[in-house]
């Protein structure tokens, strides 16, 4: 079924408030192999297919008990290939070698508003992460998103409080968790393996900058207008899009948020602070004065956390997160761990010793929770902890000084000038 | 998501502008920024923008000189500045202004080009004059600027704002009565409120939703603020059967958190509810609810439930972590539904002690496919101090089936102190249980066990045992402070093996331990009469890891065949990787014969990103020619894109070790890639990377 491309509010909200889950048989009783019926698969609307979500939306399409049905994007080209792709695929998982059941949309709004789709996909860039999930969550969908999970700290907790208020199952592409040397590496750390943890490097790459970008045409296809959504308008030019948004402040944070969402996320899983973070952000960074890209290319920043571990912040080093402690360095990266002492890394944990959630499939979890009402391994409030981190980080760098932050109340301490960054306008008609 | 191949390459700093370049040109004054700023329109420099950026943000608490800048600012707006000027203004405006800017940003509130930006200052603006210049401009607008405002309010979550809002409620269109609704929803209080339950009753339908989502909101901020009893009413109205099934999950668990344990029969109540997500909330509050009578409550109900609902529910008593539920999920195992039976093995992995010992080992060793895994993998999680006393002492059990699955747990479960134990099952009369114990010995052994082990594998009556006994041995050397001295006992043992099986094993023992040692045996097994252990000797070569391999590998890529030939040219390709003195012209020279001798697609490639690691001239060269390669061309763009990659450039000159390839070099092969490659993202990270400082 594919709706009007212009779907009216009024019958977006009536769609929402007819939503009628269906109560979904977990995989568990059909069989790891085999493929659910057609009615027992959960349904799925993939929203922003660039190359991440176009990772995912491949991913997902291996997995059984999920049936995409929609895909959506502002670049005509891109959805028009998904939609290919997935069709394509369950052709050939059929008996006539053919199917059609794959819609594609240009607006996210016309995916959230179909009652037959269970559970949606976020990939946009993060100043589009907010409106899609707090769409989805009051639409009665679970959710999966890309990380980092907000444009800002007032995103963050509107988007988690949300999330939770109506009983979702979300999800955070921060996928490394779910891969057992990160889990063995965040237990090492929890078991004292590594002695008394005083310092962790989140090493999270250098920045870009690019120079002066001229205004150019909108290219065909793509709808600019919504791609710039809640952010503040300015002319199209081509690398301000797509995989570049990631080094334009209106648009996302930089490396410290990009690769910082998931560092930070695992020092705050090797220390056991998920749900609270560092209490003290200090840091310097090279932003660029000229040139499109306005987001730090090279930076430190200093974070204390109120037990005096620094969550040091950095472009250098080895991209990962490195615990150091009084008995020994640990170093988790993307496919490995490395420890000194090496014996450190083989080091086995017992059933009477700190256990950490165990998914051995990110995907599968999420796939799995929404059948048991869960959370997952990467849910929404840590999530947005992790973030966070990044998002103070980044205030900090500019501000220039030190910042006493309140984990508790999201505020900073007696500094009103930080405050204000906490959250930003919006342009007419979005709103969080 | 792991970042892609070209994600990878911009996170490394393709694009990376030398900071040292653009530093290298003065930043304008304050004052000459300010002026220059009046005229700024997009695409041009924005180095006077950035300067006076910089000034905000450090402008410090006192008032005195944030108000002067301020006003600075604030008469740009003022004045015949540009458009973007203006929006620029604005911005900074959010950050520094005050009450006293209220007045310039006020009158652009109603400007269809402006009124976004002025928002954008007027949100962040404390004091009641930002608010009210908001407010006031409501009644003069209408369409997008209008619903921004209103958003606005909202958003400075204003108490004072709340009557403004309410008085919206019963005027304008849907869209802007639905905005009121939202706004007054984050304001929230008291007032806020109010107003939306009186319009309650009459709201349009295509609105109920947003309104009850904002009442809700209003009752979750009173919980923050700790005014429970204010919270009450709300949660409660919105329960109130009629309204949507996701606006009643909503109110339940607000109704959890202010009644508590009194709220537990209306939360098992909803267990039952025809709505599926109904019933999916109160399994999520009931995971949560404390207490054994939650947990009594819930056993009560499990047999009336369908298999499926059962199973969700066995899960949510294991998450309880209340013994109490033991006996109902035990009873459970004898359910004819499957899913049930595997739900409640799960389940005892966190509830039950050692008492389920004797329980899980049985189902492990009697059921097969999921209901197996999932007995396994509870007798690995039991808790308790005295459950791992229980499965030692159960080792001894009659049935093998169930030792072996015992013996499995030992190593699982990390046992302190069961080495010795192992090294006895392991001698068991089933070879199961054996290769089980072998397994446990892996995780848990010592290097006082080395020895016992090669033993073992000289021993060993099949090749399962002999190759388990040997991953133990490796195992333990991996774990070791002195990995290199545990290749001591596999050497000695080699050296006395007349079996080919056992030789075999031994040199698969070694290599993986490595080191020039390692080498050294592998080669001389080289020349062994039998296939078999020529054979391992080769891949023992390759996974010692030592450079000095490399001449016997190469000799056998050359003159090899078959398998072996493939194998020892794979491992002569990885080995070119591993640390070594060679000069890198040599590297890149014994990569090209290495690509010479390559017939396969695979080795081919494997050599091509072997030399994309080496940043120097001769590597260039080497890849370059493959640009018009049929099969490998796309592959050489990728790695002349990471070779010439600035920021590795930047990154390497700082560390003092710059790259041996002049910028030229690297210049002509990106020219040289976009002469010979059609991919639109290739093309595209290589015109960015020679638009950057680096290369333009």
């Amino acid at each position: 079924m594919k709706l009007n491309q212009h779907i009216s509010r009024r019958q977006f909200v009536k769609n929402v408030a007819a939503i009628s889950a269906p109560f979904i048989i977990p995989a568990m009783a059909l069989g790891r192999d085999a493929r659910p019926a057609p009615s027992n698969r959960i349904t799925m609307g993939f929203i922003g297919i660039g190359g991440m979500g176009g990772g995912l939306l491949r991913s997902f399409l291996e997995h059984a008990d999920a049936q995409v049905v929609a895909v959506c994007d502002v670049d005509s080209e891109r959805r028009l290939a998904a939609k290919t792709l997935v069709e394509e695929k369950y052709a050939g998982q059929s008996a006539a070698n053919r199917y059609k059941g794959c819609a594609d949309y240009n607006d996210f709004r016309e995916v959230i508003a179909r009652a037959d789709i269970d559970a949606v996909c976020i990939a946009t860039p993060d100043h589009w992460h907010a409106l899609p999930v707090l769409a989805a969550a009051k639409a009665g969908k679970d959710i999966y998103c890309e990380k980092p999970l907000g444009l800002t700290v007032a995103e963050g907790r509107v988007m988690s409080d949300t999330v939770r208020r109506y009983g979702r199952v979300f999800q955070t592409g921060s996928q490394l968790p779910s891969t057992p040397h990160v889990l063995h590496g965040c237990e090492l750390v929890r078991n004292g393996r590594l002695g008394k943890i005083h310092t962790i490097y989140a090493s999270c790459g250098a920045g870009p900058s690019v120079g002066l970008q001229p205004e150019m045409p909108i290219p065909e296809g793509f709808d600019y207008e919504l791609w710039l959504g809640p952010a503040p308008w300015v002319p199209y030019t081509k690398l301000r899009c797509h995989g570049e948004f990631r080094w334009n402040l209106d648009y996302s944070g930089g490396q410290i948020t990009d690769h910082g969402a998931h560092y930070c996320d695992i020092a705050q899983r090797g220390l056991g602070t998920e749900l609270t973070g560092p209490v003290e952000y200090e840091g310097q960074g090279d932003f660029p004065t000229d040139g499109l890209y306005n987001t730090a290319t090279r930076f430190k920043v200093e974070c204390t956390y109120p037990s005096g571990v620094k969550l040091i912040c950095t472009d250098e080093g080895r991209g990962g997160t490195t615990f150091v402690g009084s008995e020994g360095t640990l170093y988790i990266g993307d496919g490995a761990i490395d420890t000194e002492p090496r014996h450190l890394a083989h080091s086995v944990i017992g059933p009477n010793e700190i256990r950490l959630y165990n998914s051995p499939d990110h995907h599968q979890d999420f796939l799995d929770c929404i059948k048991s009402r869960k959370d997952p391994i990467a849910p929404i409030e840590w999530a947005h902890r992790a973030a966070s981190i990044g998002h103070i980080g980044n205030m900090a760098m500019q501000l220039g000084r030190k910042l006493r932050w309140n984990p508790e109340t999201e505020r900073f301490v007696n500094d009103s000038e930080a405050d204000r960054m906490l959250s930003r306008s919006m342009r007419s008609p979005w709103h969080l | 998501m792991s970042p892609n191949w070209c994600t990878c390459v911009c996170v490394a700093g393709l694009l990376a502008v030398s900071q040292a370049s653009l530093a290298a040109d003065k930043a304008p004054s304050l004052d000459e920024a300010m002026a220059q700023i009046k005229t700024y329109k997009f695409g041009e420099s924005r180095r006077a923008l950035s300067a006076v950026e910089e000034a905000v943000l450090r402008a410090g608490p006192a008032a005195e000189a944030r108000d002067r800048l301020a006003a600075r600012l604030g008469a740009l707006l003022a004045a015949d500045a540009t458009l973007d000027c203006k929006r620029f203004v604005c911005r900074q405006l959010a950050t520094l202004g005050s009450a006293q800017s209220v007045p310039v940003l006020a009158p652009l509130l109603l400007d269809e080009k402006l009124s976004d930006m002025a928002r954008f200052a007027l949100e962040s603006i404390p004091g009641a004059a930002a608010g009210e210049a908001l407010a006031r401009a409501i009644d003069k607008s209408s369409g997008a600027i209008r619903i921004g405002l209103i958003n606005s309010l909202g958003d400075r979550k204003d108490s004072a704002a709340a009557l403004v809002l309410a008085s919206l409620l019963n005027a304008g269109d849907a869209a802007n009565v639905e905005a009121a609704i939202v706004a007054l929803g984050k304001v929230g209080g008291d007032k806020a409120s109010a107003a939306l339950a009186e319009r309650k009753s009459s709201v349009p339908a295509a609105i109920r939703f947003a309104l009850m989502d904002a009442y809700l909101r209003c009752g979750d901020s009173f919980m923050k603020q700790g005014e429970p009893a204010k919270a009450l009413p709300i949660y409660e109205a919105a329960f109130a059967t009629g309204e949507p099934v996701l606006i009643r999950v909503a109110a339940i668990k607000g109704l959890v958190t202010v009644k508590g344990d009194k709220s537990l029969p209306l939360v098992l109540s909803q267990l039952e509810d025809p709505q599926p997500e109904m019933q999916s909330a109160a399994l999520r509050l009931v995971r949560g609810m404390p207490g054994e009578a939650v947990t009594q409550a819930l056993v009560d109900r499990l047999a009336k439930f369908p298999p499926e609902r059962q199973s969700l529910l066995l899960g949510v008593l294991a998450d309880r972590a209340d013994q109490s539920a033991l006996p109902a999920v035990v009873g459970a195992l004898q359910s004819q539904s499957g899913e049930v039976r595997i739900a409640a093995l799960t389940a005892l992995g966190g509830l039950a002690g050692k008492r389920a010992v004797s329980l899980l080992a049985q189902a492990a060793a009697d059921k097969s496919g999921a209901e197996q895994e999932a007995a396994r993998s509870s007798l690995a999680r039991l808790k308790g101090a005295n459950v791992d006393a229980a499965i030692l002492a159960s080792l001894n059990d009659k049935n093998a089936s169930a030792r072996e699955e015992l013996a499995r747990a030992v190593g699982m479960r990390n046992i302190a102190g069961a080495v010795k134990v192992l090294l006895q099952t392991a001698r068991d009369s089933q070879p199961a249980v054996r290769v089980a114990s072998l397994e446990s010995l892996a995780a848990l052994a010592g290097e006082s066990d080395v020895a016992a082990l090669v033993e073992m594998l000289v021993q060993g009556q099949s090749d399962a045992e002999r190759r388990q006994a040997g991953q133990a041995v490796v195992a333990v050397a991996r774990r070791s402070s002195k990995p290199d001295s545990q290749i001591d006992a596999p050497l000695s043992a080699l050296g006395k093996a007349g079996d080919p099986a056992i030789k075999a094993q031994l040199l698969r023992v070694v290599g993986e331990i490595g080191g020039p040692r390692a080498a050294q045996a592998a080669e001389a097994a080289l020349r062994d009469g039998d296939a078999q252990v020529r054979d391992a000797a080769v891949r023992a070569l390759v996974a010692s890891g030592d450079a000095s391999a490399l001449p016997q590998l190469w000799q056998i890529a050359k003159s090899g065949e078959g398998e072996q030939q493939q194998v020892a040219l794979q491992g002569y390709i990885r080995l070119l990787d591993a640390p070594s003195p060679r000069k890198s012209a040599e590297t890149v020279a014994a990569y090209a014969q290495a690509f010479a001798l390559a017939k396969r697609i695979e080795e081919k490639r494997q050599v091509l990103f072997g030399v994309q690691k080496l940043r120097s001239s001769e590597a260039i060269k080497f890849v370059v020619p493959l640009l018009t390669d049929k099969e490998l061309g796309f592959d050489a763009a990728r790695v002349i894109i990471r070779q010439t990659d600035p920021g590795r450039r930047a990154q390497a000159a700082r560390a003092g070790s710059p790259d041996q390839m002049s910028r030229e070099e690297a210049i002509a092969a990106l020219k040289r890639v976009l002469e010979t490659t059609e991919d639109s993202r290739v093309r595209q990270r290589v015109q960015m990377m020679l638009e950057s400082e680096t290369y333009r």
